[in-house]
């Protein structure tokens, strides 16, 4: 076996060392009855060009060569070819949590650096070094506003993204912490301030919205934030889209701040690995859960980093912790900070408009089409958009798969009131030409008998 | 120091870097963007008040500054491509670089999670085959792939089990967690709305079968057991400890941290374990990372 | 659970090392990680103490008892065997073992390997009894070391302000 070193000769001679007759008698500590002595029925052993061939065989039969309007909390955005240059280092790829901070030095000052453009994005005053999603860290955000106000409800927008209520739904369900359901204002997309505010009661701990909203809607996040703080609720803001910080304020009225940071330089790869990130106010700190790196000073004086705060966390308060997670998704917010590093304060706002840019001429050249329309005009969008069709979207989705293009996501999936209407996503990687060549498809609808 | 020549490698030790954002300065740049195929548009009358003014302070910098930068950090790191990395319970393993190279093949890495499964096959072959293979390597019926980490897969694991109990009537009200368990184990169990009752080992550092028996009640939903056990040692009385927790109607669940002891050579689905996790970011060599991303599916018995 | 499927690209790679192995390799990379796990507590036991004298399978817990004696605890030790090059195994942990050294070395190192790790945990055992001071303060070959926890903790520094 190739990643084995050593030979059939050392083996034998450690079994003497040892001073075991064979390795089976390493192994008689399990009982005889459950020791397992066929081989297994996995796949023979495969050279690595088999092992290639395999996978490529796979990715070919998954297509690549479409356009895509896919968006809904995944999304394609150009990756600078250094990421996977410089991640792919072993020094960082093979080395695990930094524990012992002597060794470590740069992944800790990698994840002080991504903490620190976190927090600058989102207008926080700290961010931690990561959560495995937007999903679960938004759900870590609800339980963290639950014990900083020591209140037990949650109100939560329907424009949320549906899979990210889900998940928070399975954190909560044995947690005694109900949630209210807000919908949205048709005209706008966004949440409706009035139902907002009736449901914000002194009982809740936490309000969750999500801006820009899964419709692509950019939410009014003062107005929010001033109804969840007059009843002494936090606001959490989830961000799915991380390239939006480049030009849409920042929730700085936000307590909490829920960030899948996606869009930052890493794949698709079929929605994992992503990268989740909290980042919050100061004063919330000790209940945020999650690794944080500090800067310190080592005994000579000179500047380092280590992990800290760990008394939050489970290997030292066990069922007190403020989490139970351990392993995060570091090598993923590397990514990240490679990628805010190429663009740059400046790079980061030119390719956010670049997406407006994109979705603003997608949308328009879209609801010209005979029979299409946009929802939710009434607010400023990002990179997404709502198009209802007067033709079922099963019919033109076809059609346009013929021509190679993933049109939009239909949205009755999850809000079955929104018969006939598609979500749809124009990132700086969308051509003009797919977008006309979608439109040319939509446009050509069968006509009716 | 007295080293004698023993010891290897060092590190790029004496190399100062300081933080990216000291580095930057104004009108440098790494990217360059093509230029735009559709007319421009005016960010500040389109999003009106939710437009941003004043930018984040992200660095600015060229691209070989910030190739030399990250590789000077590295630098400063151990890793298993250095040397030895005995940290015990973490499978610190050789990761082998075909897995980069074919994570990153056309089509799977680039596939869209919302993408019609007419063109998502290929994935979801691949996805197949591992639930197999690791549904055979662990002798368990069913698996999930989708928890995070080990301590995402425990969560996983527990509200199975949670489920389950509330199926037959009664959620119960308490796991049972030896005192050698991983810091996660207690952590999860309350997430799940369970009270820790602690197990204390018995002399050889294992389950103590008197404790247990006493312990273990109506009340009990399951005992977490981590097999081979954190001191490295594999529970021989593991039928009797399966025995005494399915008598209660409590279910095994196997934290399977340590399933590198054990691949090939015992199956905890024939141990009597009901549910387990896995983390593929130590027996199954998928990298660390310096902390992460790990994947910790979850494999339980057909009833569950 | 989370968002979308999980974290796909770790299927991908596990797979990958799943089929490279076969079952052949699966077994003997089973066998060699508690190969070397027993090779490694053989030749440590007489210097460090093994709290427990159960069977190893793929790790050794050995505990710093004695040279706690002298005044040097699990995590110098840690702490110096960086100073030889190697990782520190895992510090206190699991807590039923007082100052626990956690030893696992995983099938994927060669016995060349293996024995400079003895070598070193040998020769810091020898240090222990014969300077105490030089293991307490290391590790000495680092950019930086032993950093301040406690001021970390006390006053979080947790991003650059300019
Ligand atoms: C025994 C044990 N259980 C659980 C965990 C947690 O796994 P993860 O870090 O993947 O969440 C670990 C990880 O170190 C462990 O060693």
């Amino acid at each position: 076996m190739r990643y084995l070193p050593k030979s059939p000769a050392e083996r034998d001679r450690m079994l003497a060392d040892i001073g075991a007759a064979s390795i089976d008698e390493l192994f008689e500590v399990i009982p005889a009855e459950y020791r397992f002595t066929r081989d297994l029925d996995v796949p023979r052993q495969q050279a690595e060009s088999e092992i290639i061939s395999y996978f490529r065989a796979a990715g070919a039969k998954n297509a690549t060569d479409y356009a895509s309007f896919l968006g809904a909390g995944a999304y394609r955005h150009y990756r600078p070819v250094i990421i996977d240059s410089l991640v792919q280092r072993g020094e960082f790829l093979t080395s695990y949590t930094p524990y012992q901070a002597e060794i470590t030095q740069g992944t800790l000052q990698a994840i002080f650096e991504f903490q620190t453009m976190i927090a600058e994005l989102t207008g926080m005053d700290v961010a931690n070094a990561s959560m495995y999603d937007g999903s679960t860290g938004a759900a870590e955000a609800v339980l963290m506003a639950m014990r900083v106000t020591g209140r037990h409800k949650a109100v939560v927008a329907a424009s949320v993204h549906p899979e990210h209520r889900e998940v928070l739904h399975t954190y909560l369900k044995y947690r005694e912490m109900p949630t209210a359901l807000v919908g949205y204002e048709t005209e706008t997309g966004r949440v409706d301030l009035a139902a907002l505010e009736a449901a914000v009661t002194e009982e809740t701990a936490a309000v969750l919205v999500q801006s820009p909203n899964f419709f692509g809607v950019i939410e009014d996040i003062p107005a929010i934030a001033e109804m969840a703080h007059k009843k002494g609720a936090l606001l959490i803001v989830s961000i799915a889209e991380a390239v939006s910080l480049g030009v849409v304020k920042p929730p700085v009225e936000a307590d909490i701040v829920s960030m899948e940071a996606q869009s930052f330089g890493v794949a698709l790869s079929y929605g994992g690995p992503f990268c989740g990130v909290i980042a919050a106010k100061e004063q919330f700190l000790r209940q945020m859960p999650g690794r944080l790196v500090g800067q310190t000073v080592d005994r000579d004086g000179n500047r380092g980093f280590v992990l800290t705060l760990s008394t939050r966390e489970q290997h030292i308060r066990r069922e007190k912790a403020t989490s139970n997670i351990c392993t995060n998704q570091a090598l993923v917010a590397l990514m990240a900070t490679i990628f805010l590093t190429v663009y740059g304060k400046e790079g980061i706002r030119e390719l956010a408009e670049h997406n407006l840019a994109k979705a603003d001429y997608a949308a328009r050249t879209l609801a010209a089409q005979p029979g299409a329309k946009l929802l939710f005009t009434g607010a400023p969008h990002f990179h997404e958009f709502v198009l209802r069709t007067e033709e079922a979207p099963a019919a033109w989705s076809k059609r346009l798969l013929d021509e190679k293009i993933v049109g939009g996501i239909e949205l009755s999936r999850w809000y079955p009131e929104l018969k006939n209407a598609t979500l749809w996503c124009a990132t700086e990687v969308v051509t003009r030409e797919q977008i006309d060549a979608a439109a040319k498809v939509l446009a050509a609808a069968p006509v009716e008998a | 120091m007295a080293m004698q020549g023993i010891g290897k490698v060092r590190a790029h030790q004496t190399q100062n870097e300081g933080l990216v954002f000291e580095k930057s300065s104004p009108g440098k740049k790494a990217y360059k963007l093509p230029p735009l195929d559709v007319p421009a548009v005016d960010a500040s009358s389109l999003l009106g008040e939710a437009h941003r003014e004043t930018l984040a302070a992200l660095p600015e910098l060229s691209e070989i500054e910030i190739i030399r930068h990250f590789t000077r950090l590295s630098t400063w790191n151990y890793a298993i491509d250095l040397g030895m990395y005995p940290l015990g319970s973490c499978t610190m393993k050789y990761n082998p670089r075909v897995n980069e190279f074919v994570a990153r093949i056309d089509g799977l890495a680039d596939a869209h999670p919302y993408r019609p499964e007419s063109l998502a096959q290929g994935i979801l072959e691949v996805i197949d085959l591992l639930q197999r293979c690791l549904m055979e390597i662990t002798g368990m019926d069913a698996i999930t792939l989708q928890p995070a980490a080990g301590a995402h897969g425990e969560f996983t694991g527990i509200l199975l089990v949670r489920a389950w109990h509330e199926s037959q009537g009664n959620a119960r009200k308490k796991v049972l967690i030896p005192d050698s368990a991983h810091g996660t184990n207690p952590a999860t169990a309350a997430i799940c709305g369970y009270a820790v009752e602690n197990l204390k080992s018995n002399a050889d550092g294992g389950i103590d079968l008197e404790a247990l028996e006493r312990q273990v009640d109506e009340e009990t939903a399951a005992l977490m057991l981590t097999n081979p056990s954190t001191i490295g040692v594999f529970e021989s009385q593991i039928h009797r400890i399966a025995d005494i927790l399915h008598a209660k109607g409590a279910l095994l669940y196997m934290d399977g941290a340590n399933m590198n002891a054990l691949v090939g050579k015992a199956r905890p689905g024939d141990f009597g374990v009901d549910v387990m996790h896995l983390n593929l970011h130590k027996t199954f060599s998928t990298p660390h990372g310096g902390g992460g991303p790990g994947s910790g599916p979850v494999a339980c018995k057909a009833f569950l | 659970m989370r968002g979308f499927y999980g974290n796909v690209g770790m299927f991908i790679r596990a797979l990958a090392y799943i089929l490279a192995n076969g079952p052949d390799g699966l077994r003997q990379t089973t066998e060699d990680a508690v190969l070397n796990a027993n090779y490694i507590r053989r030749k440590l036991e007489d210097l460090y103490e093994l709290p427990y004298k159960t069977a190893s399978m793929h790790e050794v817990v050995f505990s710093d008892k004695r040279q706690a004696a002298r005044g040097v605890k699990t995590g110098d030790i840690a702490k110096r065997l960086i100073d030889y090059g190697f990782h520190p195994y895992t510090v206190s942990f699991p807590l039923i073992v007082h100052g626990a050294m956690m030893i696992e070395p995983t099938e994927s190192e060669s016995l060349e390997e293996l024995d400079l790790f003895i070598d070193a945990m040998r020769a810091i055992a020898r240090e222990v009894e014969e300077s105490p001071e030089l293991v307490k303060s290391a590790p000495h070959s680092t950019r930086v070391s032993r950093l301040d926890e406690v001021a970390a903790a006390r006053k979080p520094v947790l991003r650059w302000r300019g």
